[in-house]
């Protein structure tokens, strides 16, 4: 069975309820005054217009609950199909269908209903005619609370009175609503509205609003026929070689007033930049060669150029080569020991033996263990017989007992 | 449902706010039960008044023994399957002795039992009674029209009470809009005595007739039945007022400058335009202009005098 809905529902402004209701009444008041149409009886009933609802308060109930059969009415106006309801035939009087006295009265009554409703205008829908029903007269009660918003404007005097008296005196700050109609289940109940966020009281101060960021944003800019990426990249292009000129122009003026060391710790220039920037400093088209200051000042900045500021780096005293560099050294001669490698060595030999260098071998330190343990010795085993007690090295002691330190100094260049 | 629980999904948010109380409220929907015993005639009745009611009823199979709508305790099943169901409307079918073929048509406020009519069905006839041509079957969710016969719907108060549950209970959704070709059914009430009544559904047939209005016929279809007001209970006054109220329906206009406290009431603010204090002119009086009116004075005098001197040098 297909829904038989083909009313539209929509919320037409009350005055046009009022509108048909007022028409409604019109009519009425026509058939009152004793009506151009004798169907319309509809002074009789009590209608309900908005609900479909007629009543008829002056009927008389005559029905014996007993006789439930077909009698004739004189007043009977509408005839019924036999296949259908009400039997006429003698026959089937027995049989009990829509057989009360009041059935005629029924039709009557909704006979007077429509009467007055096809009167009214309808507009005219592809289902059939539609007319706006007024509000429904009778009233029945509603199905939830209603809730603060709307109870506070209220038609009648005695709901204005509760509300400004619960408002008022009982100091209270929301309208009193009757515990009994409060519904036990939290969910029924309309949440508070939530209050504003400071960033929303921020911006109604302001006059922000929010806007709805497009997804497509059309480039205004952009020509129809060119292509806005090798555009780009030409203009970059552009940019670069611009700064490349004005570079050493920069440079230049950083020199003169003295932001940047003399010497070249940026990349190498482009030879003809080069000659000339030598040409604009130095006077000459070599590049000027650098003063101990200078080079120690660069050397310093080097070194601090790490990204703790060179705290953690091995201090490398003056003069000595790190241990990575001995990679880098030229060898000049690979097969034998050159001349240079010779004199590294040697270097390192001089270092090592040479009196003034305390933190590698204190050679005179050695040598005098060496000789206190040779005496001790020595002394030792002639300390039965007397021995010499003072201790002393020299080259009479050396005849005797040999040099101390032969095997000393053999260990040494070996 | 009884705990508070938030949803989680915006489905569930929406749920809820379709069965948030609102100022136009959705149509009620009906749940239609049984006790513990039911008779053959109650069944076909509760299926029948379910079928009437397709599209907005929702029918509960299984025994519910601890529904006892008239007695204090036993009603918290009834309000549970409400508030599960979202109906504010109930019909709960019961039979025994005492009351053969029980009806207990009740409504909802707030998912709490509002008002009660216990009726005894008798002389039911099913649908199937019926003979009728098929193409004037009332199609489902149509807008019944009704008719309520008999002087005892506007003096008795059982019947006037058992008219307003009638028309609740079948009069479906409220419109504004009517399509007039759209009339399917109607519902017939006739009051036989001062408990009885006897309600049918008919079919609507339009038939065409000399003027614009049609004439209407009535083909009856559905069931009918013979319903006996055994008892019946009001809502108390409270509950009542609190269940019809209606506003005009503009929400409450915002008085401005009015601010309440807990502590302090009601408290308005007054808002003073700026005062021009450049503008304001002074009072001749002011105490601080007596040095320089002493001072004009003084170079008033001097020039007179001066102006004497000069005189009777002149002279």
């Amino acid at each position: 069975m297909s829904r038989g809905r083909n009313f539209p529902i929509t919320v037409a402004p009350s005055c046009r309820r009022e509108a048909t209701a007022s028409k409604l009444q019109t009519v009425e008041a026509a058939a009152k005054q004793g009506g151009t149409s004798p169907q319309i009886e509809a002074e009789k009933y009590q209608i309900d217009w908005g609900s479909l609802v007629a009543s008829d308060p002056t009927h008389h109930s005559q029905s014996i609950p007993s006789s439930r059969f077909v009698f004739r009415v004189a007043t009977i106006k509408i005839s019924f199909l036999p296949n259908g309801v009400l039997d006429w035939s003698p026959d089937r009087a027995e049989t009990p269908s829509f057989t009360t006295a009041g059935a005629d009265e029924g039709t009557e009554l909704v006979q007077a209903i429509p009467d007055s409703l096809f009167a009214l205008p309808s507009s005219d829908d592809p289902d059939g005619p539609v007319v706006l029903l007024p509000q429904p007269t009778t009233k029945l009660p509603r199905e939830k609370h209603l809730f603060d918003e709307y109870l506070v404007l209220s038609g009648t005097k005695c709901n204005e009175f509760v509300f400004w008296a619960a408002f008022s005196l009982a100091r209270i700050e929301f309208p009193v609503i009757f515990p009994l109609a409060f519904s036990c289940d939290k969910l029924l109940d309309l949440p508070e509205p939530k209050p504003p966020t400071k960033w929303e009281l921020f911006a109604k101060m302001k006059g922000i609003k929010k806007h709805k960021k497009e997804k497509h944003a059309l480039d205004e800019q952009a020509e129809p026929g060119e292509d806005p990426f090798s555009k780009r990249k030409a203009e970059k292009k552009k940019r670069i070689e611009k700064q490349e000129k004005n570079r050493p122009g920069n440079l230049k003026q950083a020199a003169k007033v003295g932001a940047l060391p003399r010497l070249s710790l940026f990349p190498k220039l482009p030879r003809d930049i080069e000659l000339r920037w030598n040409l604009a400093t130095n006077g000459s088209h070599a590049p000027k060669k650098a003063s101990k200051k200078e080079l120690e000042d660069v050397a310093g900045m080097a070194a601090t150029a790490t990204a703790s500021g060179g705290k953690f780096d091995k201090k490398i005293a003056r003069g000595e080569i790190s241990q990575a560099h001995w990679e880098f050294l030229l060898l000049v001669e690979r097969k034998g020991m050159s001349s240079q490698e010779k004199q590294q060595t040697a270097k390192i030999l001089d270092q090592l033996m040479s009196k003034s260098s305390h933190d590698i071998l204190d050679v005179n330190k050695a040598r005098f263990v060496a000789i206190t343990m040779f005496n001790v010795k020595a002394e030792k085993q002639t300390e039965e017989g007397k021995g010499t007690r003072h201790i002393s090295y020299s080259k009479e002691a050396e005849a005797k007992n040999g040099n101390p330190l032969k095997n000393l100094q053999k260990r040494n260049t070996r | 449902m009884l705990k508070l629980k938030t949803p989680k999904t915006h489905r569930a948010k929406r749920e809820i706010e379709k069965r948030a109380p609102k100022f136009v409220e959705n149509g009620k929907k009906t749940l239609i039960l049984h006790g513990t015993k039911t008779s053959g005639v109650l069944n076909t009745v509760l299926t029948q008044i379910y079928h009437l009611k397709r599209d907005n009823a929702v029918k509960y199979t299984k025994k519910n023994e601890n529904i006892r709508p008239f007695e204090s305790g036993g009603e918290t099943s009834l309000e549970f399957f409400s508030l599960k169901t979202d109906c504010s409307l109930f019909v709960f079918g019961s039979h025994s002795k005492k009351r053969p073929n029980n009806l207990v048509l009740g409504r909802m406020f707030d998912h709490h039992i509002y008002d009660l009519v216990e009726v005894g069905v008798e002389n039911f006839r099913p649908i199937e009674s019926f003979e009728y041509d098929k193409k004037l079957t009332p199609r489902i969710g149509s807008k019944p029209f009704f008719a309520f016969v008999g002087e005892g719907f506007e003096s008795v108060e059982e019947l006037k009470h058992l008219k307003e549950v009638l028309l609740d209970l079948f009069r479906g959704e409220v419109v504004e809009n009517l399509n007039l070709a759209g009339i399917d059914r109607v519902f017939v009430c006739t009051a036989l005595s001062s408990s009885t009544v006897f309600l049918t559904h008919c079919a609507l047939r339009l038939k065409r007739s000399g003027t614009a209005i049609p004439r209407m016929e009535l083909v009856e279809v559905g069931p009918s039945m013979d319903l006996v007001v055994r008892r019946h209970r009001l809502p108390n006054d409270s509950l009542k007022k609190e269940a019809m109220k209606t506003t005009s329906g503009q929400p409450k206009k915002k008085i401005k400058n009015v601010s309440s406290d807990v502590l302090q009431g009601k408290m308005g603010k007054i808002y003073i335009p700026d005062q021009k204090v450049g503008g304001i002119t002074l009072s001749s009086d002011v105490k601080g202009l007596k040095r320089e009116r002493r001072e004009a004075k003084k170079r008033k005098v001097g020039i007179e005098n001066e102006a004497k001197k000069r005189k009777t040098a002149a002279d």
